[in-house]
């Protein structure tokens, strides 16, 4: 008696589906092991076995992805790596492919660091929309940062070389070791509270990723993002990016970059000035000029050769007024151009076209267009000219009643 | 808490420079109007510049003392 053939598959089956289940079943994951059996081969690929006290699994990473790692793998470190499951089926085994490792204890920092930056960011804390705009013309700038490091000398060289019109305010903090969060976070409340400067400098200059962790901690981040003053931050070298960076209003590659950043040069901003003066003398001169070019035309209409002589007087005193308004100005002295005003007010109103206009009329001798001021200064019988607003016309004076 | 003392702020300075130019610029004011613009306008940069000319860069400490109260001292 036989019994009957049991339905088999084959290992390659098998495998494939093991495979499906396996490959499938497993997110990105990290996980933390030893490494034992190191090899980094000749094809730039690394393979190991990662272990703990019970289990062990196989490891590799392709060259594609370790050529960016910080450190060289050893064996009996203890790594944190991130990777898919695999199934490898010419040899039954199952390993994991790694994309990321980092030594344990900065991967946990690094895990740390990628999980608040992905809550914060959640919250808001990051977008664009709330930042706060840096003033464009601070005269006192906070600084937060260790009294005694590398970023307090620099953001003080760069504030003294370019801006000596800009105060500064030290707030000086802790910036590494367990305490240092704390202190960033009263340092900040404190700036806030005190209320004298327009911006902040929340920084410190390079270090380890331990060294730079306290501005990658939540209270921190809160704090700034709290903080009514705008502020810009900068930790660390070019290539460190920290929450603080992130949910700053600004931020700044260095501690000397962020000073310059926020410090518009004293030259610059004297040369400013210079052009808003330049601008309104050249306004006020142009201004002017129509006030003096109504008298002119006022004179050419009218061909008054004494009202000419007088507004040619009235002009002239204009001009001097003007020369010395500017220099009362320059001598800072206030309150002179009121007069100015006052004067010239009444230089325009003395304009005979506006005379003329309210009914008065001008009398001239023909003989020399002399004014007629007296009686004597005409016979009887005598043709004279009379200017009126909208014309001359002559006219004898009438013989004296008997 | 200490007094605020916030400086003269340049940025609103400026603003108002940029604005009084403007008004004046556009040329329908009275010759009074012009000069009081005009005046104040000078002031400003007058301000402004003596100001940025004379400046010392002060740097101070903020410190906080037991009872929680902030204040400044100079630093060398």
């Amino acid at each position: 008696m036989s019994t009957p053939e049991p339905q088999a598959i084959s290992v390659s089956d098998l495998t494939q589906q093991i495979k499906n289940v396996l490959e499938g079943s497993f997110p990105i994951l990290w996980v933390s092991g030893e490494i034992s059996n190191f090899v980094h081969h000749g094809s730039g690929h690394m393979y190991f076995t990662l272990k703990d006290e019970k289990a062990e699994i196989r490891g590799i990473m392709f060259k594609g992805f370790n050529q960016f790692l910080h450190f060289k793998p050893e064996n009996g470190m203890q790594v944190l790596l991130q990777g898919d499951i695999t199934v490898y089926e010419t040899r039954g085994q199952y390993q994991i492919v790694a994309k990321k490792m980092e030594p344990a204890g900065i991967g946990t920092l690094y895990l740390a660091f990628e999980a608040l930056k992905k809550q914060l960011a959640a919250e808001g804390l990051f977008d664009p929309e709330v930042k706060q705009k840096l003033p464009a013309y601070p005269r006192r700038i906070g600084v937060i940062t260790s009294q005694t490091g590398a970023a307090v000398r620099d953001i003080f060289q760069v504030l003294e070389r370019r801006a000596l019109h800009i105060d500064v305010i030290l707030r000086p903090s802790r910036v590494q070791g367990d305490k240092a969060a704390l202190d960033l976070v009263e340092a900040i409340n404190d700036m806030a509270a005190f209320d004298a400067v327009d911006v902040i400098i929340l920084g410190r200059g390079g270090g380890s990723l331990e060294d730079l962790w306290p501005f990658n901690e939540e209270p921190v981040a809160r704090a700034i993002f709290a903080c009514p003053i705008p502020i810009i931050s900068a930790v660390g070298h070019e290539t460190d990016l920290s929450i603080s960076d992130l949910v700053a209003d600004m931020r700044a590659s260095t501690p000397s970059e962020a000073a310059e950043v926020v410090s518009p040069a004293t030259s610059d901003l004297i040369e400013h000035i210079h052009g808003y003066e330049r601008n309104l003398a050249l306004i006020m001169q142009r201004y002017l000029q129509k006030c003096w070019q109504g008298l002119d035309s006022a004179k050419d209409r009218f061909v008054l050769q004494e009202p000419g002589q007088l507004l040619k007087q009235h002009r002239t005193r204009s001009r001097e007024l003007i020369h010395l308004m500017m220099q009362a100005y320059r001598l800072g002295i206030q309150g002179f151009s009121g007069k100015f005003a006052g004067a010239n007010e009444k230089l325009l109103a003395m304009n005979p076209m506006n005379i003329l206009s309210r009914g008065y009329s001008i009398a001239y001798r023909e003989t020399d267009q002399k004014i007629i001021r007296d009686p004597q200064d005409l016979g009887e019988g005598d043709p004279f000219e009379l200017q009126t607003f909208k014309g001359t016309f002559r006219a004898k004076r009438a013989n004296r009643k008997k | 808490m200490a007094k605020k003392d916030k400086p003269i702020q340049f940025e609103e300075a400026f603003k108002r420079l940029e604005e009084i130019v403007s008004k004046l610029e556009s040329g329908d004011l009275s010759l009074e109007e012009s000069m009081t613009l005009f005046e104040e306008g000078i002031t400003l940069t007058e301000t402004c510049r003596s100001r940025l000319e004379a400046a010392e860069q002060k740097i101070q400490l903020l410190l906080k003392d037991s009872e929680g109260d902030l204040s400044l001292e100079n630093m060398d």
